[in-house]
């Protein structure tokens, strides 16, 4: 008997059509199996320092050399996975929970709050996506800091000592709040068209709430298009944390990140190309990947769109 | 006589005459192409940034450092920290030190052609003093002068305690004694200008007075345009100037921003010279000599604020201090040079070498001891450590060295570290203990450097050590102060006032500073001094 398919398997099917989607998912399965198991698997402690071995080039005991203050490459790379793979996944979340929800009450209600959404929408657009993150860090990491420094005090609770969790949570929130337009356009216009369809209108004639329509059939059948835009996010959210942090306003040194990583090469790339080459080289295969991904997925959940 | 042929010249002897001819060009050509080049030869040097205002008056910034090659001084320091005559040629103490008679080089004048008078010299201080002249560093040429506080402040435009003579000599009174009042006078953070030209009626100095050819300098090169949009400056020689002739035909000055860029210029001779290039590969891309230069009375530390807690305990400065293993932090920010490890305050000035003084040992063991015995109990109740002035890759090697030895020597993980420094005031500015930040001087004299970096008068103790004052050190910097130059208790209480203040624990000592050429090997003569100034432009010569 033939197997009842589905919207997903289908696309899981053709997915696995296409080879440089699968590259791509595997390269990202990769990241997070490296972000999720770092500290077992980096060879070194990531902060450690060994001044007799600075800068050296790639070696069987640093497969991708060391840095300046002779810590291992690798290991910095690793941890930079962490942060990279931590910063996009938290911000497309926040990201697409704020734009799925404005944008598909939007859709699905009209009227005057929908024009206020779209209005925000394009208002968030319209600002400078790096001015706004630089003013938020530059306005909150400090009393965030500051408060949290308080909190470990009076608790002496470690948590409250992670100098990483005030820059995730700025560069998390700082991120999101630019992030999210995207996904609220693309949901509500999906939502429209979505909302005239009979299966919809059928759901009315049955009684059915409005809040129940949109979460069990309308939402459902708009995810199709918002998977895809969110492999392609979590791409541009790596990008963008590591060029924050290139710029000085993203993850705070010692801890690592590609971004950083890069920055602190390219001051030094005559004379140890290593130091740029491979936090770079990494951050543009991960780019790549996710785009890939995004393609496949893009194939395989939209076949009639294929050329 | 044959045909094409001059009278007594054969074939022979024409084909031995060619082959003369191409020997002595290949032998003498080269010589004669250097002759050519020395002629015309541009030094063609970077600047690292736009600036917009090249005032030789501001006594700071980039065009600071390019002082010496328009601008004459009342004296100067060789490379050796010698002192030389420059428009000021002779200067006479009083018996108690209090005024300074100051005679003027008849053969001085400016690029005019127009001489240079005693009064032009009191104008040129008086011009530093003004408050709108904006002077970053005047403070330390003539505050002693009595007078100078009310030109300073604004309700006076004369400096009373500088009186002209004649036309040659100038008296100076100060508001106390000054042995080494001379000294503070050999640089060019006031340098002697045309008053006629550089002074408004109101006694403030005419906007833009200094652009162009105007003849109102007197250094051995005059400005001969300035494209501030572009960034391009350029001096020609003098012509009028009364010291040597200068040798280069030209100096332009181009501004690169990036250091990567510009070393890439550097490396390939588009330019050979920088105003002040700070890479940590310098001398990996350029070469010792580009970064080669004496060690000047500057140096770097991390100053500790002693009223903010942690630091307000002096077991906890204490095992901080003895937690870094300070050859390591050397080797993390300048493993191949210029500057050099230090242990004291003062240093490259006379009584830099002290037998009786004892570097912060390298002791974890004892450090976590004392932590653990502080009033803290050990890592976990300390608050968390901020530094400031983390502001290059050197400064940012040598703080995530520190943050990391004590990581590793103490268990302290809670370290922020912030790139600024001078006037911090964001909103955690109360939370900031460690300062990074140089002191010095410009004079040769370890009294002089202490009062201003240790005596608690000093803007470092007021400021980045929040107050700190000891008596003793105090008191000792002050007798100090007043001995003669040559006086050996000058620099016995000077030495003695800094062993008391190594053993409040202030300050992690880190470097002392090396002036460098930043010049291309084959560039000769651009050696600099303690003011930061090109020793003597009139000399550089490209090889």
């Amino acid at each position: 008997m033939e197997q009842p398919t589905n919207l997903w398997r289908d696309a899981w099917k053709r997915l696995r059509r296409n080879k440089l989607a699968l590259a791509g998912l595997a390269v990202v399965a990769f990241l997070v199996f490296v972000a999720a198991f770092g500290p077992w698997l980096a060879p070194h402690d990531y902060l450690s320092q060994n001044l007799d071995l600075r800068s050296v080039p790639p070696q069987a005991a640093h497969w991708f050399g060391t840095d300046d203050l002779g810590r291992d490459v690798l290991s910095r790379l690793i941890y930079g996975a962490r942060t990279a793979f931590l910063v996009a996944v938290a911000v497309t979340l926040i990201a697409v929970g704020i734009g799925v929800i404005l944008g598909a009450i939007a859709g699905f209600y009209g009227g005057t709050f929908d024009r206020f959404v779209m209005w925000f929408t394009d208002m968030t657009m319209s600002v400078p996506q790096l001015l706004l993150v630089v003013v938020i860090n530059a306005s909150l990491k400090q009393p965030i800091s500051t408060w949290m420094e308080t909190q470990y005090l009076a608790s002496l609770n470690p948590i409250w000592r992670n100098t990483m969790l005030a820059d995730f949570v700025l560069v998390f929130g700082s991120m999101a709040l630019i992030s999210w337009p995207p996904y609220a356009r693309l949901v509500r216009a999906q939502v429209l068209s979505i909302r005239s369809r009979p299966y919809v209108t059928a759901a009315r004639a049955l009684g059915l709430t409005n809040r129940i329509i949109l979460a069990r059939y309308v939402l459902p059948n708009a995810m199709g298009p918002l998977v895809v835009a969110v492999s392609a996010g979590l791409g541009t959210a790596m990008v963008l944390e590591s060029a924050f942090s290139f710029l000085g306003v993203g993850v705070t040194p010692p801890t690592p990140s590609w971004g950083n990583m890069i920055s602190d090469g390219l001051r030094v790339w005559t004379n140890s190309p290593h130091l740029l080459v491979a936090p770079a080289a990494v951050l543009a295969v991960v780019t790549v990947a996710f785009n890939f991904l995004g393609d496949g997925l893009n194939d395989a959940l939209n076949p009639k769109g294929q050329k | 006589m044959k045909d094409g042929m001059q009278p007594g010249l054969t074939r022979r002897g024409a084909l031995r005459l060619g082959l003369g001819s191409v020997v002595a060009v290949a032998a003498f050509g080269p010589g004669a192409h250097i002759a050519m080049a020395q002629e015309g030869q541009v030094l063609k040097a970077i600047s690292p940034a736009f600036s917009q205002d090249w005032s030789p008056l501001r006594g700071g910034g980039v065009p600071y450092r390019w002082n010496s090659v328009w601008n004459g001084s009342a004296m100067y320091f060789n490379d050796k920290g010698e002192i030389q005559p420059y428009v000021l040629t002779e200067w006479t103490p009083s018996a108690d030190f209090t005024s300074w008679t100051l005679k003027v080089n008849p053969a001085a004048k400016f690029a005019d052609g127009s001489a240079i008078t005693a009064a032009d010299v009191k104008g040129s201080w008086e011009l530093s003093a003004m408050p709108a002249t904006k002077n970053q560093r005047v403070d330390q040429v003539l505050a002693g002068v009595a007078g100078y506080a009310a030109v300073k402040d604004g309700t006076a435009t004369d400096i009373s305690g500088i009186v002209v003579t004649d036309d040659a000599t100038l008296t100076v009174t100060l508001s106390g004694p000054d042995p080494i009042f001379f000294q503070r006078l050999a640089n060019h953070i006031a340098p002697i200008v045309k008053v006629s030209v550089a002074r408004g009626a109101d006694g403030n100095e005419v906007p833009d007075w200094f652009l162009g050819a105007n003849g109102a300098t007197s250094g051995p090169f005059m400005m001969e345009a300035a494209d501030l949009d572009t960034g391009l400056i350029t001096w020609v020689p003098n012509p009028n100037f009364f010291g040597e002739a200068p040798k280069l035909a030209r100096i332009e000055l181009t501004s690169v921003e990036d250091n990567v860029t510009a070393t890439q210029m550097l490396k390939s001779g588009e330019f050979q010279a920088h105003t002040e290039l700070v890479t940590s590969t310098m001398i990996q891309d350029l070469g010792a000599d580009f970064a080669a230069g004496p060690t000047i009375p500057t140096s770097q530390h991390f100053w500790f604020n002693t009223t903010r807690a942690p630091m307000d305990d002096p077991k906890v400065r204490e095992a901080l201090i003895l937690a870094i293993d300070r050859d390591g932090l050397i080797k993390a920010s300048f493993p191949d040079g210029p500057h050099q490890k230090t242990d004291t305050v003062m240093n490259s000035v006379p009584g830099e070498e002290d037998a009786a003084f004892v570097p912060y040992p390298h002791d974890p063991a004892k450090a976590k001891e004392l932590l653990a015995a502080s009033s803290y109990g050990g890592p976990e109740k300390l608050p968390k450590l901020m530094f400031v002035g983390i502001s290059s890759p050197a400064n940012e090697a040598a703080a995530q060295y520190i943050a990391e030895q004590w990581r590793q020597n103490l268990g302290i993980t809670a370290v922020d570290m912030k790139p600024q420094q001078d006037q911090y005031a964001g909103p955690d500015q109360n939370a900031v203990q460690i300062f990074r930040d140089d002191v010095g001087t410009r004079v040769p004299d370890g009294a002089s450097y202490l009062a201003g970096s240790i005596a608690s008068t000093s803007g470092n103790a007021q400021g980045k050590m929040g107050g700190y004052k000891n008596d003793k050190v105090d008191a000792l910097i002050a007798e100090a102060l007043t001995k003669p130059a040559d006086d050996p208790a000058r620099v016995a209480l000077a030495q003695e006032a800094q062993r008391l203040f190594r053993d409040d624990f202030c300050f992690i000592p880190w470097y002392k500073q090396t002036m460098s050429r930043w010049a291309n090997a084959n560039v000769a003569g651009m050696e600099k001094n303690l003011d930061w100034q090109i020793v003597a432009p009139w000399a550089i010569t490209i090889a």
